[in-house]
């Protein structure tokens, strides 16, 4: 049955026309497709995996000099010997060494930490013998918290809410595919022996006493056994603090023959510790329902947080914990703790994905809707059946292959929607056309296999096409826009090959069945402009395209008329570079600005304070609290949490910023959450534009604070959107320059939340052992040394044993703030020597005002320091150009000029020979990788289809004039994007490539009829008018089925700018491409044609 | 007449309580709480160096016996209050008397002796006018009498010295005191010089300290000094350095110092407690110490925004008096709730008491 001379396209109708495998195909389909949806991962973001660790190498008691030298140094080139990585930055500080090294986006993370712990410790003889072991510690997006849960009381203290969360916490351990359950905020329990120097002193009790006497009377061991009566028996040695009790009652010295107990000395608690330094509270906004009913806004909080294993269900792990905690609530969690879902990435994407389900239907819909118009009813209903097989099958495919469905993958899916159609329409309208012929009638089967056949090679070469524009992507780009792009670059090619699949053996056998002459016939009647005689549209085509063909100067004038709109077009989105008054300063009102991916409608936002160094935790506070009020006020606000003293729940984008980790008295962050963004007309956009001058206002009374209003970047997350990293040779010089540096940031215009990362100086006190007069008194220094961190900190002794206790708890020793010990007069602390005499510290330690170490950074092995700043309305290039114009003829602290580098396209890694050297990085840096990669993928993409229409077509003209349709898109799309106030973004470059791969395939259409009209036998200038005319309809169909499946893409923030190239490049390329092409190829034959003979003198006539 | 301005009356009563009891209902219930407030200045607080140290009684005195004899009376304990002149201790004084008795027979016996010379004399001179005895004769007669007179003056004297004896024998209290330790009890020998009992004084009472060498150049001997002692839950004592011991001990670098301590009835010798050495003076924010609450496990203070009382976490230092020191968190000029109470939270809606604007 097999005919020899079918093509791919004719062989697979044929074998599946009256297969009874047809059904099964599409029944095995369509259930493999719905298992997918449930089966493949929900993600809000695709995953990018980006290997990252720290070592942390401790050298006690070195400064951040030698510890830059001896340990950050071997470190950074033992790291470099391991290939895949990417980035190595290092901080050297007081006595501890941190190298961060960051793997190429992409590398496996275990393959990459195992190399990492290979070669690290392997080279331990490389570090000094006094350096600890090197801790290799994995920075994991995997373990970024997807649920967190805050519980608040205004009954219960942190303490108390911990042990419940605790509690919880070990009830949720054991859900399926959850990886880490912390508890976060809340103070631990232990026993604090609060010494007071003066008492101990009075008793003649030295601190070195005090510890000794701790440490050695906290004791258990099991014993060897022993036989009794024939029986062995255990023995232990049991003489563990079990309570406070035991601790206050126990003997610290004896005192002229009478003993002195610890509660003598000092004061003994059990219970939270009272001097804290970090903390976290909890608030219901305007909001919430709970706004305002409990005593006082802020609430102690604690909060649960869980991550998920890698490549699991973020949806089906989150709702299984919120279950949990929900039947917990019931059962023994106090009715009076307030248990509140703070984030819950799973329902974030389980939103975003069912929103663009939503979508997608729409979409569908829409093009159903133009195909009922164009096709009429039983065409269009078997098109559409196809879509939801090539979808399912797009899915399966996308499933084995191991990507999720997330926003990326799904937008990839409405963007492949409107092309998709195509191959089925194209075969349905060509079937269509053979069932008219009388032929047709006699044998069904062989004519709808022969209309299949038809056009097979060139339904395969258009839509081999815009599958390698799709490839060139994959090919192309490079980093974490590769990842992010990735399930663009796969989904839509794969959809593509599924399309002509389902074309080739369901369309054919679909049509087979319900087509039937008759249908066509009353078809043809109802929608007679069909073939054949022109419609409406096709007559007005006609008549513009007459004078185009016959005069030449209308010709001149309508290129030009391209030429002059193209240049307008470019223009809008380069005037910013070239105008008058400078690169800064707002965008032209006909400009369009052009970015990496502009900002996102999100339903939460986190606030990041960071405090002069120097700042106690309660000032920090008393801002956090300030904001709070303002926070208090807003009625978008359904809750936020703040964080004193620590950062918050880590979270994927603080991850990057390395804002995740932070610590310490001057550190600070609340997260804000805010109502669903269906539910309020405000956009967080709008919410933190209005909420940045009000905090900016509190910032006066904080001289040095800096508060950055973070939100959550709609693509991959960056350290920040402006960064400068300045390199050079000495600390104290890049110190300076960053200064200088940060002026020309907050020169420049809406530049908001600065940051560096120069600390300000810290005053330290250095104490300084006179040995010599400690030697005379005979007291060594580590007595001193234990002695003052008794003083200053205090010092773990050794941990309690008391009955039902989960956790350890601590007996720690320290001299509470009542008793503070000033460290520049130390007399209130004594020391015994060998005589057993004690002798005051202040006779022993002289005091010396110093400033502390100064942390030393190092990026890629150089010195370096940050410069970053985020935008508040408008795009990095400009600022960073407007920048850069400020520092130009800087001159480095060295004398010489200022270096500036990476803002070209090829990205450079530091290099101080020539002096100090400014890198821009952060968007800025991406934004120019992934353009440069879209631009290399763009031209690879064109140079393909061109070679494979050079192939097809055995011309090298004609492939140019079928390209030509190209460049006209451009002409839609930067007005199309100053029309809908978007940023021209790397989205929108996307767009460009995905719409040379739709215009291309409409000028193949009308040059493939132009060749079938002349092989014919008409007329040159007949053929190329009656293409046009007859392919209007179908281009027509196809456009329209594009813009309105992309239309809903439009008012995404991330795939608007695709969405917005694709609709406006795709029509206006189409109306010009109808009679671009013609001409061109009308003047091309002519030009064949009469060699020698130059345009009749039309123009003249007219 | 009178019925109708009866009623009139009941019906005026009934419509003042309805609206003395309405007007009350909006005063309670409508208006916020009213607090009392102050505002943050910084103060001049001394920058003080704080020593531990004891109570020390100067006055300490051992009583011994002069005499030798047995104890005949011993009545006082450890502990007991004496005033001065309490009678303490009573020695035997058998031996004593005797003596007196014999000192005065023998002054009698020169009386007597001194009475016949001057009669002599007194004969002797009228009969030397007459020529019946020897000028010789007389002028030993008037030896005789002089020295019966000095005889005399000897005895007179041995007898105030046997008397003064007595006196020795019972020992009283030279001060007013406690006494603090009983050596000897009621029988036993008393030897000369050893001691029987201590009393210690009330009078002047010390507060001895160490102070640390390198301290030592910056205390002003004029300035008053400060004592805290604890167990008076930190009650201060106004004392003044009586002196600094010019010797230390070369290996603890300490000097013993002595602060003389105001006389008051509680303190006792023996008490610890903290002296206060100023050394200068300095700017800190000091609240009083009702103003600190705690507020979800932090200590802070309401601090005072327009009409609402916004609660601030507050670093707090050292303790002076009944003022804490506020290390971080309030700055100059802030308005703070003076004295809270557990009723008032953060963005609690507060009135200010008009004594505090």
């Amino acid at each position: 049955m097999t005919d020899p001379r079918l093509n791919f396209a004719g062989r697979l109708a044929q074998t599946f026309i009256t297969s009874k495998l047809t059904i099964v195909f599409i029944v095995a389909v369509a259930l493999l497709g719905v298992m997918a949806i449930l089966q493949t991962p929900r993600e809000e973001n695709p995953q990018i995996t980006m290997p990252a660790a720290v070592v942390t190498v401790t050298l006690p008691g070195a400064s951040s000099a030698e510890v830059e030298e001896l340990v950050v140094m071997p470190l950074e080139a033992i790291v470099n010997e391991i290939p895949g990585v990417d980035h190595v930055e290092s901080t050297a500080l007081n006595s501890v060494g941190l190298v961060q090294v960051q793997f190429k986006v992409g590398q496996e993370k275990e393959a990459s930490l195992i190399k990492l712990y290979d070669r690290v410790l392997a080279s331990r003889s490389s570090l000094p013998a006094d350096a600890g072991t090197p801790a290799v510690q994995s920075v994991d997006a995997d373990d970024v918290p997807i649920v967190t849960f805050t519980l608040a009381s205004d009954r219960y203290d942190d303490y108390a809410l911990a042990r419940v969360a605790e509690r919880m916490a070990d009830r949720l351990r054991s859900t399926e595919n959850i990886s880490v359950v912390s508890v976060k905020g809340g103070r631990d329990r232990q026993i604090a022996i609060e010494l007071d120097p003066d008492r101990l002193q009075a008793f003649g009790v030295t601190l070195g006493q005090a510890y000794a006497a701790f440490s050695a009377s906290n004791l258990s061991l099991p014993l060897q056994s022993t036989v009794r009566d024939g029986k062995v028996e255990a023995i232990k040695l049991s003489a563990s603090f079990t309570s406070a009790d035991d601790v206050r009652n126990q003997i610290i010295a004896v005192s002229e023959g009478r003993p002195v107990y610890v509660r003598d000395v000092a004061t003994v608690t059990d219970g939270p510790d009272a001097e804290v330094t970090t903390l976290s509270r909890f608030s219901f906004g305007r909001g919430d329902a709970r706004f305002g009913k409990a005593h006082s806004a802020d609430l102690p909080a604690v909060t649960i947080a869980i991550a998920k294993k890698k490549g699991t269900n973020a949806v089906v792990v989150a709702n299984a914990a919120i279950d949990r905690v929900e039947r917990m609530q019931a059962a023994f969690v106090p009715k009076d703790i307030q248990v509140v879902v703070t984030r819950n990435d799973g329902q974030k994407a389980d939103d975003a994905v069912n929103q663009l389900l939503e979508h997608l239907l729409i979409a569908l819909a829409t093009v159903g809707l133009v195909l009922v118009l164009f096709l009429g009813w039983r065409e269009a209903t078997i098109v559409m059946v196809t879509v939801p097989l090539i979808l399912s099958l797009t899915l399966l495919t996308n499933y084995l292959g191991g990507v999720t469905i997330n926003r990326v993958t799904l937008y990839a899916l409405i963007l492949a929607l409107g092309l998709l159609v195509d191959a089925a329409i194209v075969v349905i309208e060509n079937i269509h056309r053979h069932y008219r012929s009388k032929r047709a009638m006699k044998n069904k089967i062989a004519a709808t296999v022969n209309a299949t056949n038809e056009i097979g090679n060139a339904t395969n070469l258009a839509t081999f096409a815009v599958m390698l524009v799709f490839i060139s992507l994959l090919l192309a780009l490079t980093g974490m826009p590769r990842l992010y792009f990735f399930p663009v670059a796969v989904t839509v090619p794969t959809a593509m090959a599924a399309s002509i699949l389902v074309a080739y053996i369901v369309v054919p056998w679909a049509a087979n069945r319900w087509l039937s002459h008759h249908a066509v016939r009353d078809i043809d009647e109802h929608d007679a402009a069909h073939h054949g005689a022109p419609g409406r549209v096709e007559k007005l085509y006609l008549r513009l395209f007459a004078p185009l063909q016959q005069r030449r100067c209308v010709r001149i004038g309508f290129a030009l008329a391209i030429a002059v709109l193209m240049i307008g077009s470019v223009l809008q989105g380069a005037w910013q570079f070239v105008r008058p008054e400078g690169v800064g300063g707002a965008v032209s009102s006909l400009g369009v600005p052009i970015g990496f991916l502009p900002k996102d409608n999100k339903n939460t936002f986190n606030i990041v304070v960071s405090m002069p160094e120097t700042t106690p935790v309660e000032v920090t506070d008393g801002l956090v609290r300030k904001i709070a009020v303002l926070l208090s006020q807003d009625r978008n606000i359904v809750n936020y949490q703040t964080w004193i003293g620590e950062a918050g729940v880590a979270d994927f984008n603080g991850l990057f910023k390395g804002t995740a980790g932070r610590s310490g008295s001057h550190v600070a962050e609340i997260r804000v959450n805010l109502t669903d963004k269906h539910a309020r007309s405000a956009s967080s956009i709008d919410i933190v534009r209005d909420l940045r001058p009000r905090i900016d206002g509190l910032l006066t009374a904080y001289p040095g604070a800096e508060v950055s209003l973070v939100e959550d970047p709609p693509g991959p997350p960056l350290r920040a959107t402006v960064s400068a990293e300045l390199y050079g040779p000495d600390p104290e010089g890049l110190r300076r320059l960053s200064g200088e540096v940060r002026e020309a940031f907050s020169a420049t215009y809406d530049v908001v939340d600065l940051t560096d990362t120069e600390p300000v100086d810290v005053p330290e006190h250095r104490l300084i052992p006179d040995k010599e007069k400690a030697a005379l008194s005979k007291v060594s220094t580590a007595q001193v040394a234990q002695a003052l961190s008794l003083v200053y900190g205090g010092a773990d002794l050794s941990r309690a044993h008391p009955a039902d206790e989960r956790n350890p708890v601590t007996v720690r020793a320290f001299v509470p703030r009542r008793f503070a010990v000033d460290p520049t007069r130390l007399d209130r602390i004594f020391v015994d020597n060998t005589d057993g005499k004690a002798v005051p510290l202040s006779e022993l330690v002289s005091s010396v005002p110093a400033f502390a170490d100064r942390p030393i950074l190092h990026r890629d092995n150089e010195k370096v320091t940050f410069v970053g700043a985020e935008l508040a309305d408008s795009v990095p290039l400009y600022a960073v150009l407007d920048i850069k114009k400020r520092l130009d003829g800087m001159t480095a602290p060295d004398g010489r000029p200022l270096g500036m580098g990476n803002l070209g396209f090829a990205e450079r890694k530091p290099d101080t020979i020539d002096g100090y050297q400014l890198l821009w990085g952060g968007e800025m840096r991406m934004t120019l990788n992934a353009y440069r990669d879209l631009t290399v993928a763009l031209s690879g993409a064109l140079l393909t289809v061109y070679f494979l229409l050079v192939a097809y077509y055995r011309s090298f003209l004609i492939p140019m004039i079928v390209m030509s349709a190209v460049p006209l898109g451009i002409i839609g799309i930067f007005p199309g994007h100053w029309l809908l106030g978007a940023d021209f973004s790397a989205t929108s470059m996307i767009g460009i490539i995905a719409l040379s791969g739709v215009v291309v395939r409409n000028s193949l259409l009308i040059i493939d009829f132009i060749q079938d009209n002349l092989k014919q036998g008409l007329p040159l200038e007949v053929a190329v008018r009656q293409a046009g005319a007859v392919r209007l309809r179908p281009i027509l169909l196809t456009t329209f089925a594009i813009i309105l499946g992309s239309a809903i893409m439009v008012t995404d923030p991330v795939f608007g700018g695709l969405a917005i190239s694709l609709i406006f490049g795709t029509a206006v390329s189409t109306v010009l491409t109808v009679f671009v092409v013609p001409i061109l190829y009308d003047l091309n034959a002519r030009r064949k044609r009469r060699p020698a003979g130059g345009e009749a003198p039309e123009c003249a006539k007219a | 007449m009178g019925r109708f301005l009866r009623i009139a009356l009941i019906l005026a009563v009934i419509l003042m309580l309805v609206s003395t009891t309405v007007g009350m209902a909006e005063n309670t219930g409508g208006k916020p709480p009213v607090y009392a407030t102050l505002k943050v200045e910084a103060t001049s607080t001394p920058i003080t160096y704080t020593v531990a140290g004891s109570v020390i009684s100067d006055g300490r005195i051992e009583l011994s016996s002069r005499v030798v004899g047995f104890i005949q009376q011993l009545d006082v304990r450890e502990g007991q209050k004496v005033a001065r002149g309490d009678l303490l201790v009573r020695i035997d004084p058998t031996d004593i008397d005797q003596a007196i008795r014999q000192a005065r027979a023998g002054v009698q016996a020169s009386e007597e002796d001194l009475q016949d010379a001057e009669h002599e004399v007194e004969m002797y001179g009228t009969l030397v006018g007459t020529n019946s005895v020897s000028k010789e004769t007389f002028r030993k007669a008037k030896v005789r009498r002089d020295i019966a007179r000095v005889t005399l003056d000897k005895a007179q004297s041995a007898l105030a010295a046997a008397e003064a004896q007595k006196n020795y024998a019972s020992i009283t209290s030279p001060v007013d005191g406690v006494v603090v330790s009983v050596a000897r009890r009621t029988g036993e020998m008393a030897t000369t010089g050893a001691t029987l009992l201590t009393v210690e004084s009330r009078e002047v009472l010390l507060f001895k300290a160490y102070v640390s060498e390198s301290n030592l150049s910056a205390i002003d001997p004029e300035k008053p000094v400060s004592v805290r002692i604890d167990t008076l839950k930190d009650a201060a004592f106004r004392g003044r350095i009586r002196g600094i011991v010019p010797s230390g001990d070369d290996v603890t670098r300490r000097y013993e110092i002595n602060v003389v301590l105001p006389a008051d009835p509680r303190l006792v010798p023996g008490m610890f407690g903290r002296a206060d050495i100023v050394f200068g003076m300095r700017q800190a924010l000091m609240v009083p110490r009702a103003a600190i609450v705690t507020r979800g496990g932090l200590q802070g203070a309401f601090v005072l925004d327009g009409t609402v009382a916004r609660f601030r976490w507050l670093r707090t230092g050292r303790t002076i008096e009944d003022r804490v020191e506020v290390v971080a968190g309030l700055s100059d000029g802030e308005r703070i709730v003076s004295a809270a109470n557990d009723t008032l939270w953060d963005g609690s809606e507060i009135r200010v008491a008009e004594s505090a604007r």
